[in-house]
């Protein structure tokens, strides 16, 4: 019994030491877990981490299906018309001699649109274009200094279904010779923009595609706006052609431009066809849209279907260019397949008809004439710009015309492949409105042929005309 | 009875580990929260009254890098802020002349770079150049970018041109694109100073001289082309200033380590970050003592001023 006891005891006593071993293994692991977990609860306690949005906003790109812009297609204006309201109020603050009407005090003007379908819409953009006007004068009023308002609101941009209304203001004070004090004056712009199909307004993002880097645009849009600012100020650091070595201004104020862009991005901006205008503290500059052409949505953005009254009103054009093509009119029997031809007119409508027709009938001559060069020349293409301009003379009631036209080839293969990309570069580049296109400067591959001017100072006359040869383009 | 006892003294020790990790929170906790109120009264201790007005606050000029410091200290030592007309800050070149020819008291920026050093001779001016906050001369790459580190030589040959692909530093195969500043630009006066010393740097391609310390940041940052880029700038610049413009980007570039040791608040300040260098307070040497521009001076190094630019979050100097 006494052995049996003492194994029972010995089984016992190994069992308590264990126990015992186990136990502070256990309370060990417990000890570190719990002073990793305070370490973390202390870590997470002072840093204060705050959850983070993780959601990518390229995650969010709800314009996945808008197509990007192509240089080489046309799209269309809206098929709205607008109406110009002017009238002026106040006390006449210049009075001229002549015809020049009297100035004002306050020289206000506004467009009012009709031709959408739904006439709240129409209605809702045309009161507040107006209510803008009334505001903005209430508000520049408030420059007691300032002698003269004039405010004018202006369809800058009609297309794809969005419409941008830039509204320009002055305010002047003359010289005063008497009380010593120089003029003074200050310019500013604020912008209204629409779809049409809403009548929503549209925001400063609403331009870009959402993976678009709009900071940089502005970036560098700014920069250069302010470069240029000091070359044509004359700043001895810089100079035309923007390779100046002093940056230093510069850097700073547009840094100041995208602090304001992030506090609020919804800046105030009006468009045209070609460019962006941004308005941040004042500070009007030019975002060029071609430059940044994939980053642009709105030509693509916001189309609808079956907005107008009338569609015929609604012209082609190419993405980026202010000039529509709005052909004046065709020349019957003119037409073949190596030869292209457009005639613009730049004129004042209350000149009559009998004008217009007999400038068309010179301009006639000379393209039929081109035409039958071009008939006999199959393996060429031919490619015509004119522009034609009529108006009344002042001083004399003397009904003038004149037009100039830019006449040049290239092999019928480039023709036929290249004649729209030809085109919308040509509407793209820097240029008088009162000119045609020389298509053999916007494209290496094209010739000049001929240039063909006439001036008339009566349309009862024979006009002057100038025929400019390739050959004579040499000798000069 | 013993079984039952070990259970208990076992949930008994169990208590007591956890009770100590809770007392051990508290205590850091509250040591945290004690030296944030020291600091808080520090702060308070140091005086907030005005020490200026703002008709008598010298006129000062800074680089871009150093305009959220000054406007800190004007905040600070005459209770308001003045408007961006009043301030009328111009950058660091333009604020170096502007010192030079008397039409600011006071500019805080960048070291001088040789030209203005030499301006300042020309015009009989002596610079009296002041360190008032530390700050650490930065190369950042696109976070694709698989390197991590680069010693000073090698930053060095890069831009001499002696390195040209970034399979040559570990990295991938591909062509290092390295843009540079312009001229007088505070970063590349930085660069000159700092890295390139006595090495000729490569003239940069045009369209790698890159106008805005913005735009090459966005450049880097690049998907599609910039992950074979490389860029610096100013370690405040580099983080704090473009992290509140654009985080999203911000988050697309890192900062190299320079000899093994990354650029943090930590390194810079203690020094062991390698390409050191400092936002300086500089004035005319002929300034008067007991000028209100000497006072401005002494308040920004005053233990209020060195305050005023760590909550504006930049490095103390002191």
């Amino acid at each position: 019994m006494s052995q049996l006891s003492s194994g029972g005891r010995k089984n016992r006593a190994q069992n308590d030491k264990v126990n015992y071993k186990q136990i502070i293994y256990f309370l060990g692991a417990f000890a570190i877990i719990c002073i990793i977990v305070t370490a973390i609860c202390i870590f997470y306690t002072i840093n204060g981490k705050k959850s983070e949005n993780n959601v990518n906003e390229s995650e969010l790109n709800t314009d996945v299906n808008i197509e990007k812009i192509s240089l080489d297609k046309k799209y269309f204006t809206n098929g709205i018309e607008n109406k110009n309201v002017k009238y002026k109020e106040g006390d006449v603050v210049e009075r001229f001699d002549g015809d020049v009407e009297d100035i004002y005090e306050y020289e206000i003007s506004y467009e009012q649109i009709s031709g959408l379908k739904n006439n709240d819409i129409q209605n809702k953009i045309n009161k507040e274009i107006e209510n803008e006007v009334k505001d903005l004068k209430i508000l520049l009023e408030q420059n007691p200094k300032f002698e003269r308002i004039s405010i004018s609101a202006y369809i800058s941009a009609s297309f794809s279904d969005v419409l941008s209304v830039a509204i320009d203001y002055s305010l002047i004070k003359a010289a005063d010779l008497m009380l010593d004090e120089e003029a003074d004056y200050k310019t500013g712009s604020v912008g209204l923009n629409y779809r049409l199909d809403t009548g929503e307004k549209l925001q400063f993002n609403d331009l870009f595609f959402n993976t678009s880097n709009i900071k940089q645009i502005l970036n560098n849009s700014a920069y250069e706006a302010y470069a240029w600012q000091y070359a044509m100020d004359g700043e001895t650091d810089f100079n035309m052609n923007l390779d100046n070595t002093n940056y230093g201004n510069i850097e700073n104020k547009v840094f100041k431009i995208l602090a304001e862009y992030n506090k609020n991005p919804d800046l105030d901006f009006y468009f045209t066809p070609k460019s962006i205008f941004a308005i941040i503290k004042d500070f009007k500059f030019e975002i060029d849209m071609k430059k940044y052409y994939e980053d642009i949505s709105i030509y693509r953005a916001f189309i609808a279907d079956n907005l107008y009254t009338d569609n015929s009103l609604k012209k082609e054009f190419y993405a980026f260019t202010d000039s529509y093509l709005t052909q004046s009119y065709e020349i019957e029997n003119v037409k073949g397949t190596n030869f292209y031809y457009e005639i613009m007119c730049y004129s004042h409508d209350e000149v009559n008809a009998e004008v217009r027709e007999k400038v068309q009938e010179k301009i006639d001559e000379h393209l039929k004439h081109y035409y039958e060069i071009a008939e006999s020349n199959p393996d060429k293409g031919y490619m015509i710009s004119v522009i034609y301009f009529y108006d009344t003379d002042p001083n004399s009631e003397q009904k003038y015309y004149q037009y100039d036209g830019y006449v040049t080839t290239m092999s019928l293969d480039y023709f036929n492949k290249n004649r729209e990309k030809v085109i919308a570069n040509a509407r793209r580049e820097e240029r008088s409105e009162l000119w045609s296109y020389d298509f053999s400067e916007v494209d290496k591959n094209i010739e000049f042929f001929e240039q063909f001017m006439a001036h008339a100072e009566d349309y009862n006359l024979e006009p002057e005309i100038r025929i400019e040869t390739k050959a004579d383009r040499g000798a000069i | 009875m013993k079984k039952i006892l070990s259970v208990f003294g076992t949930i008994l020790a169990m208590i007591l580990i956890v009770l100590i990790c809770f007392g051990a929170y508290n205590y850091v906790i509250d040591i945290e929260d004690e030296q944030n109120r020291v600091q808080d009264e520090l702060t308070k201790e140091i005086d907030s009254n005005p020490l200026f007005s703002l008709e008598n606050y010298p006129k000062v000029d800074a680089s871009l890098a150093t305009q959220p410091l000054t406007d800190a200290f004007i905040e600070d030592f005459t209770g308001t802020l003045p408007n961006e007309e009043e301030l009328n800050y111009t950058n660091t070149h333009p604020g170096y002349v502007k010192l030079i020819n008397g039409e600011v008291d006071l500019i805080v920026v960048t070291e001088p770079s040789d030209e203005e050093i030499k301006l300042a001779e020309e015009a009989g001016v002596e610079l009296e150049i002041i360190p008032v906050v530390k700050e650490g001369f930065v190369f950042y790459v696109n976070e694709n970018n698989p390197v991590k580190n680069l010693s000073l030589e090698n930053i060095q040959n890069i831009y001499t041109g002696n390195i040209k692909n970034w399979k040559e530093l570990g990295g991938n195969d591909k062509p290092i694109r390295a843009f540079q500043r312009p001229e007088n630009s505070g970063s590349q006066t930085g660069m000159y100073s700092l890295v390139m010393k006595n090495k000729k740097i490569m003239e940069a391609p045009k369209e790698d001289l890159i106008d805005t310390m913005f735009e090459i940041i966005n450049l880097v940052s690049n998907y599609d082309n910039g992950e074979n880029a490389i860029g610096y700038s100013y370690y405040y610049y580099a983080t704090t200033m473009f992290n509140d413009m654009d985080k999203d980007i911000a988050d697309r570039i890192k900062l190299l380590a320079v000899d093994g040791v990354e650029p943090n608040d930590e390194t810079i300040k203690n020094d062991t970050y390698p390409l050191q260098t400092a936002y300086y307070i500089v004035i005319n040497k002929n300034e008067e003592e007991g000028s209100n521009t000497r006072k401005l001076v002494d308040a920004m190094l005053s233990p209020r001023g060195q305050s005023v630019a760590k909550e504006a979050g930049y490095v103390p100097v002191k």
